[in-house]
């Protein structure tokens, strides 16, 4: 008989399958008469394995640029609490078995949070309770969960984050009893793309196993024993879903280009070494912009040359034979580090930032030209000058570079000398000087986040203005015209690593500005080169007159 | 005895990474740590655990009561100073 359950939120997608009951790893039980100090060396040795899981599942979805990694990290302090440690240690010494005792603990602590009077601090309730979760787990041993069948729709009362992470990628879906739309469990499933409802109350824990489901992420519900009408339309939006990814990718290996084979690159922007992978796993053919910023963030010492020349290699070690496109230190008094003290600014934008702080730290800049050089011994590194607003900034790159190799000489280490030195073009001052750093730069990347910034003069977060000047102003369109002829004109490769290269239309608007590569999230990829390749050089040299032109 | 009074401006409040960063500044140094939540006067003075920063709940715009003792106590008291006053490196 067909119903539907409506859920409390949703992650989006369309799964059709057969029920599965979820089961968690069965609470494990403590050994008869089991002396303190051995159920207190099984506790330290449960949060040593539970926060060194939860440390790996943190990594794991930093690796996929998962800003949700953090979430594993806190709960991993969590497991480590000398609130959680104390308490057990007193139940114990008490004479109490392990499992009861985290039990206890466990409950009080979300109890404590639960009495708070903040709704925010209600939620994080889960965080403790998934923690107790954790430790059992990590009690009960090794012995894997029974495996789920392939194309199956999980049902749980509740999932943990780490629970949901674990889910085998062939499960068509899941769908919980528990768990809000703002709940981790719930952005976990959209970030995987796993189409999942969640907070569909005991109803969903009713249903018999193997029973058909229908699970509708986008509109938070699952129909039970869908009808043939039902089923009928969901499968034409499953397969023109389908179609689309396979089409997609059909292109993953084929060089970017446009319809009638004129070719347009289509590169990656990355954060961290790990996301190489992901920039070729979705076929990109490049780095256009790797951001070294990861290196020089949360930490009381700036990287040494060692350090990093290892994570630039890393990355060619992914993209052989690619080129790789490193963005030097970008920060600025927005974005201070502990060992590098930026006197605070009225208006850091305006500020000391990118190329202009390497200036004033050039024993910071050139440990990094040094390891860049070291590194483009062994792969296609191009190195990229951040915030560049006067010739006299490329030019003191320039010479920070010759420098940074002749050093490299004299000690008779391997290096290259003269890899490709370019600039972002994120000033309007770069973009309406165009012509002249194009003598002098091996390359131009738009920075089009800041130079829609720069040239409307609002802040992209600003409340009420963010908006209506965006990136797609017709005077930010030509101030990438401008930097786009000039660059043609003196024949130097000219790219973006802005938002703007991934946003379909605007990928067309600059192909047709002549724009050589464009770089972007590497998730972005397939649907651009998808979008390309059904555009012609007539049609995007149209829709770039159109946006530089364009009267508002 | 340090003592300091801060007021917190990133948008997630003492959770998540700032809390993260929190505590581990915390455990780098020698020193004890409190906090104490002073936009939530029924929260009481605690040490510095992440258990008890979910616990006083640190919202953005909170103001934040630190003291630490021990032979460090005027470094951590500057690193964590340091931490809120540049938004957590956000």
């Amino acid at each position: 008989m067909s119903a539907t359950l409506r859920g409390a939120g949703g992650a989006a997608g369309l799964a059709l399958g057969p029920a599965y009951h979820w089961q968690r790893v069965s609470i494990p039980t403590d050994p008869p008469n089991e002396p303190p100090e051995a159920a207190l060396a099984r506790f330290h040795a449960a949060q040593h394995t539970a926060a060194h899981r939860l440390r790996a599942l943190a990594e794991r979805q930093r690796a996929a640029g998962l800003r949700e990694a953090d979430l594993f990290d806190a709960q991993a302090l969590l497991v480590e609490d000398e609130t959680l440690t104390d308490g057990v240690t007193a139940l114990l010494l008490d004479g109490q078995p392990l499992i009861p005792a985290i039990q206890t603990v466990v409950r009080q602590m979300e109890e404590a949070l639960a009495a708070l009077d903040d709704d925010y601090l209600r939620e994080r309730a889960a965080d403790i309770a998934a923690v107790g979760v954790e430790l059992l787990r990590a009690l009960s041993g090794d012995h894997a969960p029974p495996p789920i069948p392939p194309g199956a729709i999980v049902i749980a009362d509740d999932l943990t984050p780490a629970e949901t992470v674990d889910l085998p990628h062939h499960v068509a879906g899941f769908a919980t009893a528990g768990g809000g739309p703002t709940g981790h469990t719930i952005i976990l499933a959209r970030s995987r793309g796993v189409p999942a409802v969640v907070g569909l109350g005991e109803a969903i824990l009713h249903i018999p196993a193997g029973t058909t489901l229908l699970l509708d992420g986008d509109a938070a519900l699952v129909m039970v024993d869908p009808d043939e009408a039902a089923l009928q339309a969901a499968q034409e939006r499953m397969t023109a879903i389908q179609e689309t990814r396979r089409r997609q990718a059909a292109l993953r290996d084929l060089p970017g280009r446009l319809r009638d084979g004129r070719s347009i690159a289509l590169w990656a922007n990355i954060g961290r070494p790990a996301e190489a992978r992901l920039a070729r796993d979705n076929g990109a053919e490049g780095i256009g912009l790797f951001r070294t910023e990861f290196l020089f963030l949360d930490r009381s010492a700036p990287p040494d040359e060692d350090e990093q020349f290892a994570a630039y290699r890393a990355v060619i070690t992914e993209l052989p034979n690619r080129p790789i496109v490193i963005r030097t230190l970008d920060v600025g008094g927005d974005k201070p580090l502990p060992y590098l003290p930026l006197p605070p600014e009225a208006n850091p934008f305006l500020g000391v930032r990118g190329v202009r702080l390497s200036m004033q730290r050039p024993d910071l800049f050139q440990v990094q030209l040094r390891a860049l050089l070291r590194a483009a011994f062994y792969g296609d590194i191009w190195i990229m000058l951040p915030m560049v607003t006067t010739l006299a900034d490329l030019v003191w790159g320039q010479e920070q570079m010759r420098e940074a190799a002749a050093a490299l000489a004299a000690a008779g280490i391997e290096h290259r000398a003269d890899p490709p030195l370019g600039i972002m073009i994120e000033t309007p001052a770069a973009a309406v000087l165009a012509d002249q750093f194009a003598r002098h730069a091996a390359f131009f990347s738009i920075g089009s986040n800041d130079l829609a910034q720069y040239t409307l003069a609002v802040d992209r977060g600003h409340p009420t203005l963010a908006t209506q000047y965006r990136a797609d102003d017709p005077a930010v369109w030509r101030m990438i015209d401008l930097a786009a002829r000039a660059a043609q004109q003196a024949g130097i490769p000219i790219g973006i690593c802005g938002e703007l290269g991934g946003e379909p239309d605007a990928a067309v608007a600059l192909a047709g500005l002549g724009l050589n590569e464009l770089s972007m999230a590497p998730a972005r990829i397939p649907v651009v080169k998808e979008r390309l390749a059904q555009t012609s050089w007539a049609e995007a040299q149209a829709a770039a007159a159109r946006m530089v032109q364009r009267v508002e | 005895m340090t003592e300091v009074i801060l007021t917190v401006t990133n948008p997630v409040g003492l959770h998540a990474r700032p809390a993260k960063l929190f505590v581990e500044t915390v455990r780098a140094y020698k020193s004890t740590v409190t906090i104490q939540n002073l936009s939530r006067p029924q929260t009481k003075e605690l040490p510095v655990t992440a258990f008890n920063l979910l616990q006083i709940g640190v919202r953005q715009g909170h103001q934040i009561r630190l003291r630490a003792s021990g032979e460090d106590e005027a470094e951590v008291i500057a690193a964590l100073t340091k931490l809120v006053e540049e938004n957590f490196g956000e």
